[in-house]
């Protein structure tokens, strides 16, 4: 880009976002520092950013068993978020394949059940939800947390509108070869879906990763405990070093993370496929 | 066949929304004290409701959360998409990974930061922004003023910076023939984005929007149950959730706490009934080759008009 102005307008736009980001990260950046500060280095003097030492005690103590069992929470809540996800994206991409895709009676009422789940969520819907939750039994149990957090309507209504996208002409002519309904799916819709079901299997893990509510509502033994849950218990509670706390959430945004750079390329696609309108 | 595919999700859905839910609306409707189902009482806890202060203000700043929510982050994230757009290549990534940070940190790693950065001896904020200009210590996570600008400032944080990389998405995947044809009339960059860019933009925007108020009137609740610990008395009267809580979990008045939540479910419905309205009308009735042709003539008029 040779245009003098152009790049004027490059650099500007950089430095501005630069800015935005910068803000945006700060918080974050301050977290990092925090959880190499003992207490009184936190509470003490604000004004300084940085520790003094770089003190990896916040995080002993996360490892150490003593108060605060991570690796136990830290297998709880994966096993949570993954076996959630598992099962809503599964579920949604059938549905949403059939409701994408196929006229039947009934489709109405399958749309209608999915923006239902949207209207009245599960902290509306808390009290019915613990209480029917205590009745079939799964109460102090993770299947209890996981299995009213599996139910992925938005999953359904955003795939739906995926696989109504993909062009006829690749189906028919799967068709026209003899494939049958199953294997449409299977080989003919799922690749082609795959960034939109990905994004939707990115952003509902990232929520399970972090539920609280649910799992506050519904477990009772401390080895049961969430991750997203015994974090809520600890933040700002003086019964708790904060800088622990701080190394804690450093530490939860690993895995989230790690699901954001799998699932990075496949963003943009996604979001590209569901706005085209060229048939 | 069909059914054959919708029945995991069925079954699901059945189990553990509709039963829950539709038992959840018997339960609004008796006494439902402790555990017990309690006699029928009509619509006693809903009228109650009306006229509860608590509810009336938990709904209201609820509501005015939601509202000042929408005003702050949907320009901010669309400002910053555009930005983002125009910078450097280079630097994306890197910006768009960090913005992306917020949202996958969990809401109580937030509170305990805010709970840190706003305290009222020790808070950074108090600290570099008043004290040094003579101004009094603020408590902001106690003092009635400021519990809503502290919220605000964890939903700006929190979403922004998602929304802004969906958004950018979105701009990224606008047709580019519809640009060149701009380009080519001698559009202006600002009419090029008003009548090109921003009707492309608008279900994203309105998904934004429909996202912002679900987050105000489920989710944040979640940080906002962090603010004050063991201070469930205070601050329940600033958003529903924690207000099904208590009136739950401490008086143990499950029919009402039921009520509160089905209560306010018809708000959801509204914000996500405008979005289905105005998402795609051409889509809803059925031609898409319709809009793709509206959005035809849309640069044809822009080209002749300049």
């Amino acid at each position: 880009m040779v245009d003098p102005r152009g790049r004027w307008r490059l650099a500007a736009a950089s430095i501005a976002v630069g800015s935005v980001t910068g803000a945006v990260g700060l918080p974050f950046l301050w977290m990092i520092a925090a959880s190499f500060k003992s207490n009184p280095e936190i509470y003490g003097n604000p004004a300084a950013f940085w520790p003094e030492s770089l003190s990896w005690g916040n995080y002993e103590l996360l490892w150490s068993d003593g108060g605060f069992p991570f690796l136990r929470l830290f297998s709880n809540s994966l096993a949570v978020a993954i076996v959630q996800t598992a099962v809503a994206v599964c579920t949604a991409t059938m549905a949403g394949f059939v409701l994408g895709r196929y006229t039947f009676p009934g489709r109405r009422l399958v749309f209608g059940a999915a923006l239902s789940t949207i209207v009245l969520p599960p902290p509306l819907l808390l009290i019915p939800l613990f209480l029917w939750i205590g009745e079939i039994g799964l109460t102090d149990t993770l299947l209890g947390v996981i299995m009213p957090g599996s139910v992925g309507g938005v999953g359904v209504l955003f795939i739906s509108a995926i696989m109504r996208r993909l062009p006829r002409e690749l189906f028919d002519q799967a068709r026209v070869e003899g494939a049958g309904e199953y294997a449409l799916f299977w080989l003919v819709a799922l690749p082609l879906a795959r960034p939109g079901i990905a994004t939707y299997a990115f952003l509902h893990f990232v929520l399970a990763w972090h539920e609280h509510l649910l799992p506050l509502v519904v477990l009772r033994s401390p080895d049961r405990f969430t991750l997203g849950l015994v974090l809520a218990g600890m933040a700002g509670s003086a019964r708790f070093p904060q800088g622990m706390v701080m190394a804690a959430s450093v530490a939860m945004v690993v895995p989230a993370a790690v699901a954001y750079l799998i699932v990075r390329r496949h963003f943009a696609a996604a979001l590209a496929a569901l706005n085209a309108t060229e048939p | 066949m069909p059914y054959a595919f919708l029945l995991p999700f069925g079954f699901l859905y059945v189990t553990f929304w509709a039963i829950p839910a539709i038992r959840g609306l018997s339960l609004s409707l008796h006494a439902g004290e402790a555990f017990s189902l309690g006699p029928f009482v009509g619509t006693q806890h809903y009228e109650r409701l009306f006229f509860d202060e608590r509810f009336q203000s938990a709904f209201a700043h609820t509501a005015l959360f939601a509202g000042l929510a929408l005003a702050t982050v949907l320009p901010l994230s669309l400002i910053t998409a555009l930005l983002l757009q125009a910078s450097w290549r280079r630097l994306r990534g890197l910006f768009r990974f960090i913005l992306l940070l917020p949202g996958l940190t969990a809401p109580a790693a937030l509170a305990a930061l805010l709970a840190l950065a706003l305290h009222p001896t020790a808070g950074l904020v108090n600290n570099f922004l008043l004290v040094p200009f003579g101004r009094p210590e603020i408590d902001w996570l106690r003092d009635d003023p400021w519990i809503l600008p502290a919220l605000l400032l964890q939903a700006t944080w929190r979403w922004s910076g998602p929304l802004a990389l969906v958004l950018l998405a979105a701009l990224e995947s606008i047709p580019r023939p519809y640009l060149d044809a701009a380009a080519i009339a001698g559009a202006s960059h600002w009419t090029t984005f008003w009548r090109i860019s921003l009707p492309f933009l608008a279900p994203v925007l309105l998904f934004g929007g429909v996202f912002i108020v679900w987050d105000a009137f489920s989710l944040s609740a979640d940080v906002h149950l962090l603010f004050l610990r063991g201070g469930v008395g205070i601050n329940t009267d600033r958003l529903i959730v924690p207000y099904i809580f208590l009136a739950a979990f401490r008086f143990l008045r499950f029919g009402y706490a039921t009520a509160i939540g089905y209560a306010t479910a018809p708000i959801l419905a509204l914000s996500l009934f405008a979005f289905l309205r105005y998402r795609r009308p051409a889509d809803a009735a059925g031609g898409a080759e319709r809009f793709a042709e509206g959005q035809r003539l849309h640069a044809r008029r822009v080209i002749d008009h300049g």
